[in-house]
C-alpha cells in the first residue's frame, strides 16, 4: 500500500514539474519541492533563467536554407506559432525568400507567448540585455514608446515613400510614432464597435446608429435602459476585464471629450488620468452598473447567448458570432455628446527594426518590413485572422469591409480611430487605469479612485 | 602500522571524492539557478536597472529601499500575504488530515475516492483559477445559485474587497490539500494498529484515540507539512493574477505578484529586486523562527 502511495506521489511531483515547465506562472508548483530557498528564488527569476527556459520550451521553428554568396542574411522573430496568423508569417517569410532569392534571405523564428508571464516578451527582454536582438521583430503596438525610448528599435520612416505611408491607416502611423519619428508599422489593425441584437432592437422600437453618425453617451444610455429586461442586460461591456482591454475599450470615450489619460508629453498624468473627462467616464460606467443596465461581472458570451442586447466588442468578434443563432449588426463606438468628435479604438502588433541590425543590412531589413506589411500581406492577414487591414489599399483589395456589418470598422479606421498614448510609462498607466475602473466598480468613489491611480502612477514613475 | 593508516586515508579520500562527484550535479544546479540569481538580485537592488535599458544602469545606493518604505501598495501586499498564510495553513492542513482519515480504511472503491480527492493537485493552478472564477461569478456562478437555493446571499465574492482574499484561500486549500492528504495518509499507515486496539480495550473513545495516538504519531509529518504549506503560501501569485488582478482595491495584491509586476511589467527590475530581497529576508526569518519553535516543542517533550 505504502509503495503505491509513494509511487503516486512521485508521479505527481513529476507531473508538477512538467506543468511548471509549461511556463505558466512558475510559482504554482514549487510547493511539491518543499524547499525554502525556492521561495526566495521565485521572486527573482532572472532574465537568464527565463531565457534558458524560453529557449528550451518554445516551439521554435526555423526554416534555415543554405544560401548563395552575396545574399544578405536576416533574422526575424514573431510572436505567433501555430495559429493561422503564425502560419501566415511563416508563409510570408518563404515568399520573401523566393521573391528576393538573389539578394536577401530571412530566417524566421516563431516564439509562443505563453500567457501573462509569456515566453516571447521574456526572450525579447533578455535579447535587449545581451545584444542578441534579431534584425526585425514584432512588437505590441502599445509598447513602441518603451522600446523606442530604450533605443531598442530604430526609426524606419525614411525607407518608405510618402505615398506609401499615406496608404496606412492614420492610427497605425500614430501608434508607431515616438517623438516625431516613425519606428514601426503593422500588417493589420483592430477596431471596437457596439454590437447589437437586431431582434431586440426591433422589439424595443430602437433604430441603430449609422457609421457616420454615432450615438452620444446619452442616447446609448437611453437605449440601454429601454433594452434592459428581466431576461437580459441592456449592454455588456467586458467590465470584468482587469487588463489592457479596459483602456483599449474605453479610452475613446475620453478622447472623444478632446482629452486623454496622459498629457501630450507622454509623462504627466496629473489632471489627465484624474481629469474631468476620465471622471465623466468612470461616473457614467458606475451609473450604468448601478442602474442595472450593464453587469460589473458579466457572464461569458452574454451577447452571443442573448443575455445582453448590445455589446462593446472588437473586430475579432464576428468570427465567433457565426457559431450562435442570433441576428446581429454593428454600430460605431459612441461619442461623448453632441459637441464632441467621435473617437474609436485601434492598434495591433507591429514590425520594428532592432538596434542590433548592422548598418549594411538596414536596407534589407526595411525591405523585409515593407514586404511583411504590404497590401498583399494585409489582405492575406485578413483571410487568416479576420482582422481589418492596416492599409486603405488592402481594404479595397479584400472588399470584405465595404458592406454591412463590417463597413463600420473600415469607416472608423479611416476617420475616427485614435491610437493609445505612446508613452515610456504606458504599462503603468494602463494598469492604473484598469485598477481605477475595478475600484469604482467595487464601490470606491470615482474621484477618489482616479486620484489614487494618479498618485500610484507618480509614485511608480518617481515623478512625485 | 603507518602504511595501514596511509591506506585508510587514501580510501577515505577516494570515498569523499566519490561523494563529491555524487552531489556535484545537484550543487552545480543549485549554484547556477539559486545562488547566482540571488547574488544578482542583491546587486540589482542597489541599482536603477531597467530591463529595457541595461546600458543605463547606475548604482543608486539605498534609494530603492527608501522607496519601499513609502510604497503603500507594497505594505498592503505584505499584510495580504500574511493574512493569506495565516488563513490557508490551518485550513489546508485540516482538510488534508480530515481527508486522509476519511480514506484511511479498507472499503470497496476507496481508490476512486483517493483519486477524486487527489485530482485537483494535478491540475494546473491557472486552470483551477479560471474554473473557480466561474464558480464565484456573482451573477450566474454555481456558488451563488447553490446558496440562493437555501436562501443565503447573493454574495459578490471576488468583487468585494472584504471577501476576495478569503475566496482565494478556499480555492487554494482545495487545490493544494490533496498532496497533504497523501502525506498524512502515509503517516497514518505508519501508526501501529495495536496501539488503537490496546486503547480500545482500555475504554478510550474514538476522540481520545485521535488525541493521544493519532496526533502524536503524526508529529514529524505535521512539521514537514506545515513548513511546506507556509513556504508555498508565501509565493501566492497565480490565483490573484488570474482572478482579481490584485484587486479589488489591492485587497489581493501579494508580494510575489508585486515583484513580478514591478520587475517585468513595469520594467523596473532594480526596484523589483529590492522587493525580492526584502521578501527573501522575511521568509528566511520565518523559517528560522518556525524551526526554533518546533525544536523547542521537541525538547519540552523530552
Amino acid at each position: 500500500m505504502k509503495k503505491k502511495i509513494i509511487s503516486i506521489m512521485l508521479a505527481t511531483v513529476m507531473t508538477a514539474g512538467l506543468l511548471a515547465g509549461c511556463g505558466e506562472g512558475n510559482a504554482d508548483q514549487a510547493e511539491a519541492q518543499g524547499n525554502a530557498d525556492q521561495a526566495e528564488a521565485q521572486g527573482n527569476v532572472t532574465a537568464e533563467e527565463q531565457d534558458a527556459e524560453a529557449v528550451a520550451q518554445d516551439a521554435e521553428e526555423e526554416n534555415t536554407e543554405p544560401s548563395a554568396e552575396g545574399v544578405v542574411e536576416l533574422d526575424l522573430w514573431v510572436h505567433e506559432t501555430e495559429s493561422a496568423e503564425g502560419q501566415l508569417y511563416k508563409k510570408l517569410a518563404e515568399d520573401f525568400n523566393n521573391e528576393y532569392a538573389d539578394k536577401y534571405h530571412v530566417t524566421i523564428t516563431q516564439i509562443a507567448r505563453s500567457g501573462d508571464a509569456g515566453g516571447y516578451d521574456d526572450k525579447v527582454n533578455s535579447a535587449i540585455s545581451n545584444g542578441g536582438l534579431p534584425d526585425v521583430f514584432t512588437i505590441d503596438g502599445v509598447r513602441v514608446g518603451e522600446f523606442a525610448d530604450a533605443g531598442a528599435i530604430v526609426p524606419i520612416g525614411d525607407y518608405f515613400t510618402q505615398e506609401d505611408l499615406a496608404d496606412f491607416n492614420p492610427s497605425i502611423i500614430q501608434q508607431g510614432t515616438y517623438q516625431d519619428q516613425l519606428y514601426t508599422v503593422g500588417c493589420f489593425d483592430s477596431s471596437v464597435g457596439i454590437f447589437y441584437n437586431k431582434d431586440m432592437f426591433e422589439e424595443a422600437g430602437i433604430t441603430p446608429a449609422t457609421k457616420e453618425d454615432p450615438w452620444t453617451i446619452e442616447e446609448l444610455t437611453q437605449a440601454a435602459e429601454k433594452l434592459t429586461t428581466g431576461d437580459h442586460y441592456g449592454i455588456t461591456m467586458a467590465l470584468d476585464a482587469k487588463d489592457e482591454t479596459v483602456i483599449y475599450f474605453f479610452l475613446p470615450l475620453i478622447q472623444s471629450q478632446n482629452s486623454n489619460v496622459i498629457a501630450s508629453d507622454g509623462l504627466t498624468a496629473e489632471g489627465y488620468l484624474n481629469g474631468q473627462a476620465s471622471l465623466n467616464l468612470m461616473t457614467w460606467i458606475k451609473d450604468m452598473v448601478d442602474e442595472g443596465y450593464a453587469s460589473a461581472t458579466p457572464e461569458a458570451n452574454s451577447f452571443e447567448l442573448g443575455k445582453a442586447a448590445m455589446a462593446v466588442n472588437g473586430s475579432w468578434a464576428p468570427a465567433g458570432l457565426a457559431d450562435y443563432d442570433i441576428n446581429w449588426g454593428i454600430m460605431p463606438m459612441a461619442k461623448w455628446d453632441e459637441n464632441s468628435t467621435p473617437a474609436s479604438a485601434c492598434g495591433s502588433w507591429t514590425f520594428g527594426m532592432s538596434k542590433d541590425c548592422p548598418e549594411e543590412e538596414k536596407e534589407a531589413a526595411a525591405e523585409l518590413i515593407k514586404f511583411m506589411t504590404s497590401t498583399d500581406a494585409d489582405a492575406q492577414m485578413y483571410a487568416a485572422n479576420s482582422m481589418p487591414p492596416a492599409r486603405q489599399s488592402a481594404f479595397d483589395q479584400t472588399g470584405a469591409f465595404d458592406s454591412e456589418p463590417l463597413d463600420v470598422f473600415k469607416y472608423q479606421l479611416a476617420n475616427t480611430s485614435k491610437a493609445r498614448p505612446v508613452s515610456v510609462n504606458y504599462a503603468i498607466l494602463s494598469n492604473q487605469f484598469a485598477t481605477a475602473m475595478q475600484n469604482v466598480l467595487t464601490g470606491m468613489d470615482p474621484k477618489e479612485a482616479l486620484d489614487e491611480a494618479v498618485s500610484q502612477y507618480n509614485f511608480q514613475t518617481d515623478m512625485e | 602500522m603507518g602504511a595501514k593508516k596511509k591506506g585508510q586515508k587514501k580510501a577515505s579520500l577516494k570515498e569523499s571524492q566519490a561523494g563529491l562527484a555524487f552531489v556535484a550535479p545537484a550543487m552545480i544546479l543549485l549554484f547556477i539557478f539559486l545562488f547566482i540569481p540571488f547574488l544578482m538580485t542583491l546587486g540589482y537592488s542597489f541599482t536603477n536597472y531597467n530591463i529595457l535599458k541595461p546600458d543605463a544602469t547606475e548604482f543608486v545606493g539605498l534609494k530603492n529601499f527608501v522607496k519601499l518604505t513609502k510604497d503603500t501598495v507594497f505594505h498592503k501586499s505584505i499584510l495580504n500575504t500574511f493574512l493569506f498564510v495565516i488563513m490557508v495553513v490551518p485550513l489546508q492542513m485540516g482538510m488534508g488530515l480530515g481527508l486522509a482519515m476519511l480514506i484511511n480504511r479498507k472499503t470497496k472503491g476507496i481508490t476512486a475516492y483517493r483519486m477524486a480527492f487527489f485530482a485537483p493537485t494535478v491540475l494546473s493552478l491557472v486552470v483551477v483559477s479560471i474554473l473557480w472564477s466561474f464558480i464565484y461569478n456573482p451573477n450566474n456562478g454555481l456558488l451563488n445559485s447553490l446558496l440562493g437555493s437555501v436562501g443565503i446571499g447573493p454574495f459578490k465574492f471576488l468583487n468585494d474587497p472584504h471577501t476576495a482574499m478569503f475566496c482565494i484561500v478556499v480555492l487554494s486549500a482545495w487545490q493544494g490539500c490533496g498532496f497533504q492528504m497523501m502525506v498524512f495518509l502515509s503517516g497514518l499507515q505508519d501508526i501501529p494498529e495495536h496501539l488503537y486496539e490496546a486503547a480500545a480495550l482500555d475504554g478510550a473513545t474514538r476522540f481520545q484515540q485521535f488525541l493521544h495516538i493519532t496526533i502524536p504519531g503524526l508529529k514529524n509529518i505535521t512539521t514537514f507539512i506545515a513548513l511546506s504549506i507556509v513556504v508555498s503560501a508565501f509565493q501566492l501569485i497565480v490565483q490573484p493574477m488570474m482572478m482579481t488582478g490584485g484587486g479589488p482595491q489591492n485587497s489581493t495584491m501579494t508580494i510575489v505578484y508585486m515583484i513580478y509586476q514591478t520587475g517585468f511589467k513595469y520594467n523596473q527590475t532594480g526596484y523589483g529586486s529590492a522587493m525580492a530581497l526584502v521578501f527573501t529576508v522575511m521568509v528566511l526569518l520565518i523559517t528560522i523562527l518556525q524551526n526554533r519553535l518546533t525544536s523547542a516543542v521537541d525538547e519540552e517533550e523530552r
